[in-house]
């Protein structure tokens, strides 16, 4: 199975100097034929007279018969004497090349001794200076920092955004209605933009390749990758490796047949392919994709085959010794997110039951093995810290109609691997771990409503060690087929969309409490920051194309609207990740006892920052304010003046002017307001 | 004929009993003038009623179902006002103003234009289905109506209140206000979008496209006052614009200067009344521009786009100044007199809102604070997209017009002049800060 790593290492784009960040939008460039390849030196023939010039041509052709001469050129003197060496173009550069490993060295005779030469290599001695110049030193030039953004004085998040051809990435201010742009640019991506596992790296599509785009306010590009016509691409868990797809196998000259060149995988810090694979399809035709599974270190991936689970090391990108799992009939498998264990089932087949068997890499051992019976369809979610895996089976009676789902849940930490059975009568919409936690939610609904009324939302906890699992809650009618639990926890968003239309319920699942409902009007999408503050909804233009509601809307994390923006042809929001933490787990217990003071502070320096804010633009207002004023009044005592022009021309003597007339009624109103009492009444009858 | 009296005799109690803080009924010789008024065009409805007495009948009706509507309409908006909010992050009038609208409802197809006259005291509504309405803008009664040809694109009336000029499909009609006379027509060879009169009521233009949105024109003619029935027999001096798209609306420069025009293209162009260009075309709005509204001393104006915006120029120079940010295509807009505000309305056409979710607060009319730019409040009334919003020349009333062919007037209470507004939009600012903290 295992292949040679391909000679592709031509196709790196040099991008010291490349002249423009966009030079990839162009098209490729044409090789034209330049230089002198094909044309070989002679050195060393006897120099001849005009006479013996013919033999020695046919001499020379003799010697180079067996390659493809295009013409032979002996320059002579005035005396008509050769200077004792020819030019040979041959048809191609290969047959010239083999020509100067041959025929050098040849002996002519006792005296001569042809030396046989490629043209470029004369012309670049040609080139050499005759003195010598001593190479510069470098200075070391420390890399671009990558990781600015994750020292934001503020705390703040970032996020991009997508609309239109214009890529947006800004910083989310809580306090501000507007967020605070980094940077827009057209022809990031033509299709849509990926952020890296840790946030390091954007990723856009470009026709020519992938683009990853990073470091400090600049933006500027880190790695072009070329793959032609690439469509999807796939960061490793630790962003170290980069998978693309093309539907264009990539132009690599190698014999091996072209289908081994769709996927890439490339080494992310060097911007070098490692390996090209193949791209497995389903039995529709579709690209089966992600196309490999990683491990949580990123040391192995895999990939299902029809006879097993392959699996390949990531230090030498060969499979690993004994080539995987060779266990037929595999369905579906998962890497745990928190050790090499490799989790997968397989479906009944006639009497053997159906299996869920969870092997560890690369030893191969089974872990543990469990059978299951009268199975449709089993999905397997791991808790986000490895500790529980649950499998969700949709079980079926004897006449293969589903009856029941059965939740297999396992507690990988624990000796033998204990498994919990929760058994549900209802149809699963939705299955969600807290992340880190111990909590799981689930949506269900039973098998005889055929409309959305009866779903309801349940809540479980794992408990501790040895505990049985509990229910802690259960909502009943919620319009809501997703679940949205916050990064750290606790907080969960209950969303509907499609035919609920966008509805929102911010749970706490620790006080099993609502803490506030909300629509976002055929919102399409819901995406958490990366701590656990806000949470953005979209509706996004591939969804639904309407210049009223195609935008996004930030909510904190208790339900409470921040900011509504929309923008025609918005397509993407996704906030950027962050690394995890690095400090150790002490220093981390000990920074969550101490919050409140920490808070007390983040508390004071906003209200500072506000009060700063506040102070700034009213100042800023204030400026303004007082030189329009300003203009204004200048403008009017100018206009007094033009109106007088104009109202003095004779040929508009006897018209009537409305500002005339305004000033009429105001000295009429003052002239009124003397009179007091019956003053008024003989006023009005005098009139 | 009987009823009719009637009518007349309601209307003059309604003003007799009107307490409300006005500055027409404060104004005890303007309250004179008004009821001449009255009676003057009283004469011009019966006139009216001897040609078209069915019609007159039902719009009794419509008047009668008005006040009730009216009535309810308050109602609705005080619920409204009891309902608690959350998060609040845009201020609507109810909650500091109560503020009286007034709903007109005489028409049977959207409202285009609605304008006062220069003393205020009367509101005109140009509407589709082929009629100008005069109401008083005292109580909303409704004088009477002019019947054009066709839809009314666009309406203008001499500062002296006695002639109305009338926009409609492809003529130009001058009609005397008091007494309802056609005076004179003027056929215009092609679609109206703009008349407009000019300082000094002397000349008035009729911009309009022919045919195929290709060379919008404008015709410039004298109007005489001393005769309006026999205007001069003149060739309209004719001006052939150089823009980009077909005209949405014209109007006059400074001092009758230049003419400027605005585009489905978005150029705003100014030309001179010879025809040519007297500055650089300004792209500033991406799309469609639908109305160009000036400040009483028509030194700034403000222009409303689709791409929702508007955006306020300095209509000596012609330097952006200002732009207003709504989430919706902007219709119009007006600027208030006394206060640095001003008041846009719009929303998306129907078609459009039909087949997305239900957000009334689109058709909204909001107050932005001029300097600022930033909104002050919103009023949420109509229930189709708003044509056309105007302020009095007396600053103290603004009316606006929407597609569903009503028209509403609002009467500002005391407490708007006073700061009402900005007070409110501290307040909120404070309880946000306080929010954050």
């Amino acid at each position: 199975m295992s292949e040679a790593p391909s000679r592709i290492s031509h196709l790196r784009i040099d991008d010291d100097d490349a002249p423009s960040e966009y030079e990839m939008l162009g098209e490729p460039e044409v090789m034209m034929e330049k230089g002198y390849h094909k044309i070989i030196v002679v050195d060393n023939l006897p120099p001849v007279a005009k006479d013996r010039y013919d033999r020695l041509l046919t001499v020379l052709k003799k010697i180079f018969a067996a390659f493809p001469i295009v013409d032979i050129t002996m320059p002579s003197g005035e005396d008509g004497k050769t200077f004792g060496f020819a030019f040979i173009e041959l048809a191609n550069e290969s047959s010239a090349e083999a020509a100067v490993k041959q025929v050098n060295d040849y002996k002519l005779d006792k005296n001569y001794t042809l030396r046989v030469n490629s043209f470029e290599e004369f012309a670049k001695m040609d080139k050499l200076s005759d003195e010598f110049v001593p190479v510069e030193t470098v200075n070391y030039q420390p890399p671009m920092d990558l990781y600015t953004w994750l020292l934001d004085p503020n705390f703040r998040d970032q996020f991009f955004c997508r609309f239109d051809d214009q890529s947006e990435i800004s910083w989310f201010n809580r306090n501000e209605k507007k967020p605070e742009r980094c940077i827009r640019k057209p022809n990031m991506t033509t299709t849509f933009l990926v952020w890296s596992p840790y946030g390091t790296y954007l990723g856009g599509f470009l026709k020519q390749g992938v683009v990853l785009w990073g470091g400090a306010d600049t933006w500027h590009y880190i790695k072009k990758l070329s793959h032609p016509g690439v469509k999807i691409m796939d960061f490793s868990p630790r962003e170290g490796f980069l998978v693309t797809f093309s539907p264009e196998p990539l132009p690599i000259d190698s014999s091996d047949d072209k289908d081994r060149h769709f996927v890439a995988i490339w080494d992310v810090a060097t911007g070098e392919i490692r390996r090209t694979f193949s791209i497995l399809k389903d039995d529709n035709g579709n690209v089966i994709w992600p196309a490999f599974q990683w491990s949580h270190d990123e040391k192995y991936f895999a990939r299902l085959t029809a006879d097993g689970i392959l699996i390949y090391e990531s230090s030498t990108f060969k499979a690993i010794k004994g080539g995987g799992i060779k266990v037929a009939n595999i369905r579906e498998f998962s890497w745990s997110p928190a050790d090499n264990i490799i989790a997968c089932w397989i479906p009944e087949n006639g009497n053997i039951p159906a299996k869920i068997q969870m092997i560890e890499v690369p030893s191969g051992k089974t872990v543990r093995a469990h059978n299951l019976f009268q199975v449709s369809e089993c999905k397997l979610h791991w808790q986000s810290k490895g500790e529980f895996l649950c499998a969700k089976v949709d079980r079926h009676g004897k006449n293969k109609k589903q009856t029941c789902t059965n939740f297999e849940l396992y507690r990988m930490k624990e000796k033998g691997i204990p498994v919990d059975v929760l058994t549900l009568d209802d149809k699963v919409l939705a299955f969600a771990w807290e992340p880190s936690g111990t909590r799981f939610a689930i949506i269900h609904v039973p098998f005889t409503a055929n409309s959305g009324t009866k779903t309801s939302v349940s809540f479980y906890n794992m408990g501790k060690a040895n505990e049985k699992f509990s229910r802690l809650a259960t909502l009943e009618k919620r319009p809501a087929n997703l679940l949205f639990w916050s990064p750290t926890g606790r907080f969960i968003v209950l969303a509907g969309f499609g035919a609920f239309g966008g509805s929102l319920e911010f749970y706490d699942s620790h006080e099993n409490d609502t803490l506030q409902t909300g629509t976002h009007t055929m919102a399409s999408q819901l995406e958490w920051d990366p701590s656990g503050r806000y949470i953005s909804s979209i509706v996004s233009y591939w969804r639904h194309q309407s210049s009223l509601e195609n935008g996004f809307t930030i909510w904190d994390f208790q339900g409470r609207e921040l900011l509504h923006v929309s923008r025609e042809k918005f397509y993407q929001l996704v906030w950027r990740p962050r690394p995890p933490a690095i400090l150790p787990e002490t220093k981390i217990t000990e920074i969550r006892a101490n919050l409140t003071a920490y808070s007390k502070k983040a508390k004071a320096a906003d209200a500072k920052r506000l009060g700063e804010l506040f102070e700034q633009r009213n100042k800023v207002k204030e400026e303004q304010r007082k030189a329009f004023l300003e203009a204004r009044e200048k403008m009017r005592s100018e206009l007094k003046a033009d109106r007088e022009k104009i109202k003095g021309r004779k040929e508009n003597a006897g018209l009537r002017w409305y500002d005339d007339y305004d000033n009429e009624l105001v000295e009429r109103v003052e002239e009124v307001e003397e009179i007091v009492g019956d003053a008024v009444v003989e006023e009005v009858a005098r009139n | 004929m009987s009823a009719k009296g009637k009518k007349g005799g309601a209307a003059k109690n309604k003003n007799n009993n009107n307490k409300k803080p006005n500055p027409n009924t404060n104004n005890n010789e303007k309250k004179q003038q008004n009821e001449k008024k009255n009676e003057k065009t009283n004469n011009a409805v019966e006139k009216k009623d001897n040609q078209n007495k069915n019609n007159n009948n039902i719009n009794d009706n419509n008047n009668n179902n008005n006040a009730e509507g009216g009535a309810n309409n308050e109602r609705r908006e005080k619920q409204k006002k009891q309902k608690p909010k959350k998060l609040q992050t845009q201020l609507t009038v109810q909650r500091n103003l109560t503020i009286r609208p007034i709903v007109l409802s005489g028409h049977e197809r959207p409202v285009t234009q609605t304008k006062f006259n220069n003393d205020s005291d009367l509101l005109f509504t140009a509407s589709k289905d082929g009629t100008v309405s005069v109401w008083y803008t005292d109580n909303g009664e409704r004088l009477g109506s002019y019947q054009g040809k066709g839809a009314v694109s666009s309406i203008d009336i001499t500062t002296d209140s006695e002639l109305l000029l009338m926009g409609a499909t492809d003529e130009v009609n001058l009609w005397r206000v008091s007494n309802g006379d056609l005076l004179y027509t003027w056929k215009i060879p092609g679609r109206i979008v703009s008349v407009e009169l000019n300082y000094g009521n002397n000349q008035f233009l009729v911009g309009f496209n022919v045919g195929t949105a290709q060379n919008p024109r404008i015709y410039v003619y004298n109007l005489s006052h001393t005769q309006p029935g026999l205007q001069p027999k003149q060739t309209a001096q004719e001006i052939i614009l150089k823009v980009e798209g077909s005209l949405s609306k014209c109007a006059w420069g400074y001092m009758n200067e230049n003419i400027i025009s605005v585009t489905s293209k978005g150029g705003l162009y100014v030309h001179d009344l010879n025809g040519n260009l007297v500055r650089e075309p300004i792209h500033d709005h991406t799309r469609n521009i639908n109305n160009i509204a000036f400040s009483h001393d028509r030194l700034y104006f403000l222009t409303c786009s689709d791409d929702n915006t508007a955006r306020l120029y300095n209509a000596k120079t012609f330097t952006l100044l200002r732009t207003y940010e709504t989430h919706y295509p902007v219709l119009s807009g007006a600027f208030s007199k006394d206060l640095d505000h001003i008041i846009t309305s719009g929303g998306l056409p129907a078609d459009v809102t039909t087949t997305s979710g239900g957000d009334l607060g689109q058709f909204a009319t909001r107050f932005f604070s001029l300097m600022d730019e930033g909104e002050l409040a919103s009023i949420r009334a109509h229930f189709g997209p708003v044509n056309s919003v105007a302020f009095s020349p007396n600053g103290k009333i603004f009316s606006s017009g929407g597609e569903e062919g009503v028209a509403r007037l609002y009467h500002l209470p005391e407490d708007y002049f006073k700061g009402a507004l900005e007070e409110a939009a501290e307040v909120d600012l404070a309880a946000e800060l306080a929010l954050q903290l």
